[in-house]
């Protein structure tokens, strides 16, 4: 075939399989097709870095007029000295009102305040083209769209013939996210005794699951070994030991 | 969204309609900020990677790689910002601290791997040689812009370019490589 046939299909994207294999061929033995091969290449580049930075700065004039259409408002001064004042009554108001409803710190509301799931970083899910029928899948598409029974039922499953520290995880994950912390601490704990990859993760949701039990003694426990530890969530989990001390 | 209407879509934005580009942009941009709000970037970033998406989403729509939507645009802004934003925790060394296994991420997408997600730097000679490209005339800019970033056939050409026949095509793509060739010569690498 010819060589400049070869080269226009194939920046054409219509190579056929057999044409690929020929074109490889011919860039590892003929140095003048690997040269004029390289040349059309690195133009293809050109064109495309150049399209690309042309677009981006047309996007960030949309993101411009955007921010601009969205202008943080600023109240005006009489309104915000009433808003203040409202303020400080409601939260004299509440400072009562929660003084004299709980007779301890607000554990669930801590926990409220600090849990955000964990998200999905081991594997990607995208509704294209796909044939992977997978339980792993399943569960972690059950996972992201919050489907948190089925992701409890589904990572319970794929436990019983993979039960790896991922799986583990993403299974207390599902506990917390679906209420149930105390199933979740057992699968943690595993985790942080087995010190693997996900310990320090482990150490920050069982601190939280702790919390939402009522156990603070665990809780404050466990937010001190992730504070040593330091790889994840220092600040946060610092923070949390001072509001609980 | 409707079937005629995704395809509405790439249609328009295959002829190169600024409005739909924008209104893609806008209707998208919500949901996807949303969406990579929970891997902790900042909103600089998170803005900054919905844009690179948006660019990959756009190339692939022009060279013909995505031909068809079989899903709706904001799922392959989700999978493409999903690749873009791994690289970003890769480099910015985020408190994922290299635990997770992220050489598996788009294991199951076939279709976005198909794409060319990472975009690199330019080499030295590839910098050298978009100069001459810039410095070329526009129609010439125009014949190899559709051939080497639209994958435009010959054919495909001479109908979008009003060229007369599949030779006068030919002949004018030679003409424009041969003085990008000299000029580039003119001026050693």
């Amino acid at each position: 075939m010819d060589k400049e046939l070869l080269l226009y299909n194939y920046f054409a994207n219509r190579l056929t399989p057999e044409q690929e294999k020929m074109l490889d061929q011919l860039l590892e033995t003929d140095s003048e097709f690997k040269e004029q091969f390289d040349f059309e290449n690195d133009l293809k580049q050109v064109i495309r870095d150049k399209k690309a930075k042309e677009l981006k700065s047309k996007l960030i004039g949309f993101e411009d007029e955007i921010q601009k259409e969205r202008p943080a408002r600023k109240p005006s001064l009489g309104y915000r000295k009433w808003a203040m004042a409202a303020s400080i009554a409601l939260l004299i108001g509440l400072g009562w009102l929660g003084y004299n409803t709980f007779s301890g710190p607000d554990y669930g509301g801590l926990y409220d305040e600090n849990f955000q799931e964990y998200p999905n970083t081991v594997y990607a899910i995208t509704r294209g083209e796909t044939t992977d029928d997978s339980l792993e899948r399943k569960a972690f598409l059950a996972y992201e769209t919050n489907d948190n029974v089925r992701a409890v039922s589904l990572f319970t499953e794929l436990k019983a013939t993979k039960n790896t520290e991922t799986v583990n995880f993403y299974l207390a994950q599902s506990f917390l996210k679906n209420k149930q912390p105390e199933k979740a601490i057992p699968l943690l704990n595993e985790i942080i005794g087995k010190k693997g990859e996900f310990a320090p993760q482990a150490l920050w949701y069982g601190a939280l699951a702790y919390l939402k039990t009522g156990e603070e003694d665990r809780a404050v426990s466990l937010l001190g070994d992730l504070v040593a530890d330091g790889r994840y969530k220092k600040a946060e989990a610092s923070a949390l030991l001072e509001e609980l001390e | 969204m409707q079937e005629t209407d995704q395809s509405r879509i790439l249609e328009e934005l295959r002829s190169g309609s600024e409005k739909v580009l924008k209104e893609v942009y806008e209707d998208n941009r919500a949901k996807f900020l949303n969406f990579a709000r929970r891997y902790n970037l900042s909103e600089e970033e998170h803005i900054d990677i919905y844009q690179d998406a948006y660019i990959v989403f756009y190339e692939n729509v022009m060279n013909g790689k995505l031909e068809k939507l079989t899903s709706s645009v904001s799922t392959y802004l989700f999978s493409i910002g999903k690749h873009l934003i791994f690289d970003r925790m890769r480099k910015n060394k985020k408190s994922i601290s290299g635990s997770f296994d992220l050489a598996r991420v788009g294991d199951s997408d076939e279709e976005v791997n198909s794409f060319d997600v990472d975009r690199p730097e330019l080499t030295r000679e590839q910098k050298l040689l978009q100069e001459h490209f810039k410095g070329l005339g526009t129609k010439c800019q125009e014949l190899l812009s559709l051939f080497y970033y639209r994958g435009y056939t010959i054919q495909e050409i001479m109908k979008a370019g009003n060229y007369n026949s599949e030779n006068v095509v030919k002949a004018a793509k030679s003409r424009c490589m041969k003085t990008l060739k000299e000029r580039i010569k003119g001026k050693a690498y």
